[in-house]
């Protein structure tokens, strides 16, 4: 694959990265027989997985030995997160009480594309991902995983995978029919995606539906947004172009020695007929819209800790008070997240 | 049917959940719990057709996976209250694994 071809690829490619990260599963309370081993169904979920990570891999140059499969260039941060009080009228999630003490956070900022030697300022660095683990007592997790585009190019697994093909193909007319039968998919790609000045300076959006479940067993779907307080900034296009490679990283590091960066998460509540299995259909702004709290990073995390080199986040890391949705996005991409982990820790 | 199994407390863990038991197929379905985002055992050996029936008892939603060479498997979501069944086609060491929790392992030998 060419060089224009390889920013090509990953510019189209942003929108995957970000719905991986954010995709719920639906809720059936009646316990069922979930699947026989050699099922068909069992079978091809597995080698969908395999075969999105391989569709990375062809697009980004993949594998790099030790690396993600995709937003593989980040960094990742150190914080708190301190829950606002109308978070338990939504859920009763343990983080998300606010007469609780606040719950440590990990955070990793991403570029977009699988490539390790991505360069802010370049095609393929945008829409950038936001991870958060929310570490809460006796060792329990939880995770929101969030890209800074509203919305996802497509809707299922196996259109994600027609997406990665096409990005990757060399033939025009196959490229062209897909995008021209995928309007969400064409829509990401001609979106804008500038260049933030600070990770710390653009919002965020969980792009899968999920329930949220309050202590009265009173639900709603919703979906997370994380606005910066600083506010949304980004650079000119000029600007963004002329920037160092690293510098992203080397802004934050700049930001934090002047205070924390602080984060609004939000929770957009869906009205009764909106869409919450597909990701491509971002609700409308006038939808209400919940404060759960705030997070405040305070530091740059050691990439070679054990803690942060095994560090893996998953759409569906979630706990009681935080249902998945039906979106069937979800299953595929955690499994997808999960084959590029195992890889990265073996060093393949 | 040949069946043995791994690990301290096993015998206990089958006398509580032996009610639970039930044919699959033509082996054995043996009951594995899922709880506090282990699996209760954590090692099993088995024979060849023995399904294993993996039940969330857990208050988080799961995602079992086999990644061999030789069998792949993915349950999707795994909803609390949910069984998965995996009946292995050969015999040989595996891995059940869990895509959310990557902590979680279920050593697997079929004879």
């Amino acid at each position: 694959m060419s060089s224009s071809n390889r920013a090509y690829a990953a510019a189209l490619l942003r929108p995957l990265l970000i719905a991986l990260a954010l995709a719920p599963a639906p809720i059936d309370s009646t316990p069922v027989r979930a699947a026989d081993a050699g099922t068909s169904a069992a079978v091809q979920a597995a080698s969908l997985a395999s075969d999105l990570v391989a569709a990375l891999d062809r697009v980004f140059q993949g594998p790099h030995p030790g690396e993600r499969a995709i937003h593989t260039k980040g960094i990742v941060l150190r914080g708190t997160f301190t829950a606002d009080p109308d978070a338990m009228s939504l859920s009763s999630a343990e983080h998300l009480r606010a007469d609780g003490p606040p719950a440590p956070v990990l955070v990793r900022f991403s570029d977009f594309s699988g490539v390790p030697s991505q360069s802010d300022g370049k095609p393929g660095a945008n829409p950038a991902g936001m991870a958060i683990k929310f570490q809460l007592p006796g060792g329990v997790d939880t995770d929101i995983v969030a890209h800074s585009y509203n919305g996802f190019p497509v809707a299922t697994p196996e259109d994600f995978l027609g997406y990665l093909n096409a990005v990757a193909t060399s033939d025009a007319q196959v490229r062209d029919a897909f995008f021209a039968s995928h309007p969400a998919a064409k829509q990401f790609i001609d979106a804008p995606k500038p260049t933030p000045v600070s990770y710390g300076t653009e919002t965020f959006y969980g792009v899968d539906a999920l329930r949220f479940v309050n202590a009265a067993a009173v639900s709603r779907f919703g979906r997370y947004r994380i606005e910066p307080i600083a506010g949304n900034q980004f650079l000119s296009a000029t600007a963004g172009a002329d920037i160092k490679p690293d510098y992203l990283r080397d802004e934050m590091r700049r930001r934090l020695a002047a205070g924390p960066v602080r984060f609004r998460l939000l929770a957009q509540l869906a009205a009764p007929d909106d869409e919450v299995t597909d990701a491509t259909k971002p609700w409308p702004d006038n939808r209400p819209v919940v404060t759960l709290g705030t997070l405040s990073l305070t530091e740059i995390a050691d990439d070679a800790s054990p803690e942060v080199k095994t560090l893996f986040f998953s759409p569906m890391n979630l706990v009681p008070g935080i249902d998945p949705s039906a979106d069937p996005l979800l299953a595929a991409r955690t499994r997808t997240y999960t084959i590029s982990y195992r890889r990265r820790l073996a060093g393949e | 049917m040949r069946r043995t199994l791994i690990g301290c407390g096993i015998v206990a863990f089958f006398a509580t959940l032996g009610s639970l038991g039930f044919a699959l197929g033509s082996g054995v379905a043996i009951n594995i719990s899922q709880k506090g985002r282990a699996f209760l055992p954590g090692a099993i050996e088995i024979a060849k057709g023995d399904t294993l029936a993996i039940h969330n008892d857990d208050e988080y939603i799961h995602q079992v996976f086999v990644d061999n060479p030789s069998f792949k498997f993915d349950s999707g979501e795994q909803d609390i209250g949910q069984t998965v069944d995996i009946t292995f086609p050969a015999s040989g060491t595996f891995q059940v694994l869990c895509a959310i929790h990557p902590k979680m392992r279920l050593d697997v030998v079929v004879k």
